[in-house]
Formats: structure tokens, sequence, C-alpha cells
């Protein structure tokens, strides 16, 4: 054995668990995509990464923003604050900003792909919309209870916080599409 | 801090995120074809995506941790602390992406049972599981040790800088790589004459 401080032996040991049971929660978001009319749909799948990429960050800056405040005591785990109130009102903010804004983008961008089946741009505009502020409400919600939750049973939620919110952001963010797209399509 | 000023900085980080997104979902779309060739391939991408963030995002947060304790620094990188990091999260990856392969199999057999989804592809999906995996980890192994040595170089803190650019550059990374294996793996079965 090496004299280091860190071992690959215990980074592996500590990760595998939670590891495995974030891949069986987006394996089956990833079995809601294994459908052949929605893998030919124009533009769904260009959807994904974006959605899940601004998602996945959002709800690590609240939750990180959340944490700190925590930490500092420039808020108390309670759900009636000023301090709260403002953070959720900056991420609506920012979510709700930059998916019009990538939306605009997108369908400048989806146009100069070919596709074996049309889907009509207004409707990847509800989708991808709808999905949006879909999960901003989710997330939003999921990473506020996580915070406050781990904060009152003694666990650092620095260490636990991020991983959940991205993981449910993932799973969140993709059964809304399936679903948007199952219902307007 | 005034919301209009923290409104504008987080803004831009995330548009830079939302661009590396578009380019990942590009990816996506020329590989629609090989999505509906190869069944279940669809199932391994969000869970490699997210497999990948999660390793090395750790890794570059370890990695600064690491440069805060002084275990790493300008004049010793390349040492044991460097070596046993990289080699956890390697091997992390690497059995990760076989538990992947099998799951994402398993699972669409199971559906495929049930007459919901097509027959899955055992070996294929496995095979670009693992290694579009292997390639995907030795990039970012090598990115985030380059970030956290220009880092060094430039006076700066790892701890503010890896997390932003691994997340927008690391699906685009992974996304490519599952592509270019597939499109490999084809057209060596073709070479072959097997029937995918």
């Amino acid at each position: 054995m090496s004299d280091t401080f860190y071992k690959a032996r215990n980074i592996i040991r500590q990760s595998l668990p939670l590891l495995i049971v974030l891949v069986i929660l987006e394996i089956i978001a990833g079995q809601f995509l294994n459908n052949e009319t929605l893998l030919l749909s124009s533009g769904i799948l260009m959807l994904i990464p974006v959605l899940n990429g601004i998602g996945g960050n959002l709800g690590s800056i609240l939750a990180a923003r959340l944490t700190s405040a925590l930490h500092m005591g420039t808020i108390e785990a309670s759900y009636k604050n000023k301090e709260l109130r403002k953070n959720i009102l900056l991420i609506f903010l920012l979510g709700i900003s930059i998916f019009l804004l990538m939306g605009m983008i997108i369908f400048i961008i989806t146009p100069m792909f070919e596709f074996s089946s049309e889907l009509p741009i207004w409707k990847l505009a509800v989708i991808f919309l709808g999905s949006g502020l879909l999960l901003l409400t989710v997330l939003t919600t999921v990473c506020v209870f996580s915070v406050f939750i781990s904060y009152k049973k003694g666990i650092d939620p620095d260490n636990v916080v991020i991983p959940i919110v991205t993981t449910i952001g993932d799973f969140i963010g993709i059964i809304s599409i399936f679903t948007l797209y199952m219902i307007i399509r | 801090m005034k919301i209009g000023s923290l409104y504008k900085q987080i803004m831009v980080v995330l548009f830079f995120c939302g661009m590396g997104g578009l380019f990942a979902g590009s990816v996506l779309e020329i590989m629609s074809d090989f999505l509906t060739r190869v069944p279940g391939l669809i199932v391994l991408i969000p869970a490699i995506i997210a497999m990948k963030g999660n390793i090395f995002t750790t890794l570059g947060s370890r990695l600064g941790s690491a440069s805060h304790m002084g275990m790493i620094s300008k004049e010793d990188l390349f040492n044991k602390e460097l070596y046993e990091n990289v080699k956890g999260s390697f091997i992390l990856a690497v059995l990760m992406s076989l538990i992947i392969g099998l799951f994402a199999s398993i699972s669409s057999y199971i559906l495929h049972i049930a007459g919901l989804v097509e027959e899955p592809n055992f070996y294929v999906i496995i095979a670009v599981s693992f290694f579009a995996t292997l390639v995907t980890s030795l990039l970012l192994i090598a990115f985030t040790t380059l970030i956290v040595y220009i880092a060094f170089r430039k006076g700066l803190d790892p701890d503010n800088i890896t997390g932003p650019i691994l997340a927008t550059l690391g699906d685009f990374i992974a996304l490519l790589n599952i592509f270019l294996v597939t499109a490999g793996i084809i057209r060596l079965a073709e070479f072959m004459g097997v029937v995918i």
C-alpha cells in the first residue's frame, strides 16, 4: 500500500454505491426515450442535453447558494424567510430567461438538420418551454427540501444535494419531454 | 449581493452551458440514424453522461482540495497523490461502464419480452458503453490535469474553473465518443460480414 492521503481503493469504495443507485434512475429515464417514433422526430434529441445541462446547473447553483447561506447563518432552515424567497425568485428569473433564449437559438438551428419525420416547429417550442418550466418548478422544490432536510439531520448538504438534484433533474427533464411529446405530437 | 448583478454573472455561465448542450444535442441528432439501427443504444446516453459528470467533476473538486491542502502544487503536480486520484476515477468509470452496459441491455431485454421495445443487441451495447467510456475517461483525465496545471501556472484557484469547463465540454466529448465508437463497431461488423 502507498502512504498517500488519497487512495484509489477508498475513492472507488465510497463512490460506487451512490453511483449505482443514480445510474439505475438514469437507465429508467433512458428507457422512456427508447421509442422509434420519438427518436426519428425532428429536434427532440437536440432538446435533451440542453435541458439536462441547464437544469443541472440551475439546481447546483441554488443548492450551493442555499448551503453557503445556511453555513454562514444568513438564512435559517425555515421555509418562511426573505433570503430564501429572493434566491427562489433569482432561479426562476434565470431559468425562464435562459430557456427562452436557448429556445430561440434551437429554432434557428434545427432546420439545418435533415429529419425523416417532421415535427412542426411550434410543437417543438411548446415541448421545450413546457418541459423547462416543469423542470424549474420540480428542481426548485426538490432542492429547497433536500437542503433543509439534510441540514436538519446534521448531514452536510454540500456532499449530497448536488448529485441528488442533478439526477432528479435529468429524470424529470426526460420524462417531461416524453410526456409532452406524447400529448401534442 | 443585488439580484441584478447576480443575474448577469450566472446568466453568462448558463449561456455557455446551454451552447455546450446544443453542440452535444447536434451530435445526438446526427446520430439518430444509429440510434434506430442499434435498438437500446439510446438508453446508454443519459446514464453515461450523468456518470461521467459525477466521476470527473468529483475528480476536479478533489484535485482542487488537494491543491488547497498542499498535496499537489505548481512544482509538484505529477506525484503519487495525483496518480491515486486519477487511478480511482479511471477504475470507477470503467466499472460503471460495464454496469451501465449490463443494466441497459437487461432492462431493454425485459421490455422486449413485454413487447414494448425491439430486441437489444447485448454485445454492441456493452461494447459501446465500455469503449466510449474508456476513451472519454482518458480524454477527461488529460483535460482535468491540464486545467489544474494551467490554473497553477496562472495562479488561479482550480476549484473555480474545473467544474464549469468539464460540465460544458464533457457532454460533448462523451457523445462524440459514443458516436465514433458506434460507427466503428458498425463498420467492423460490415467488414466481417456480421449482421447487427
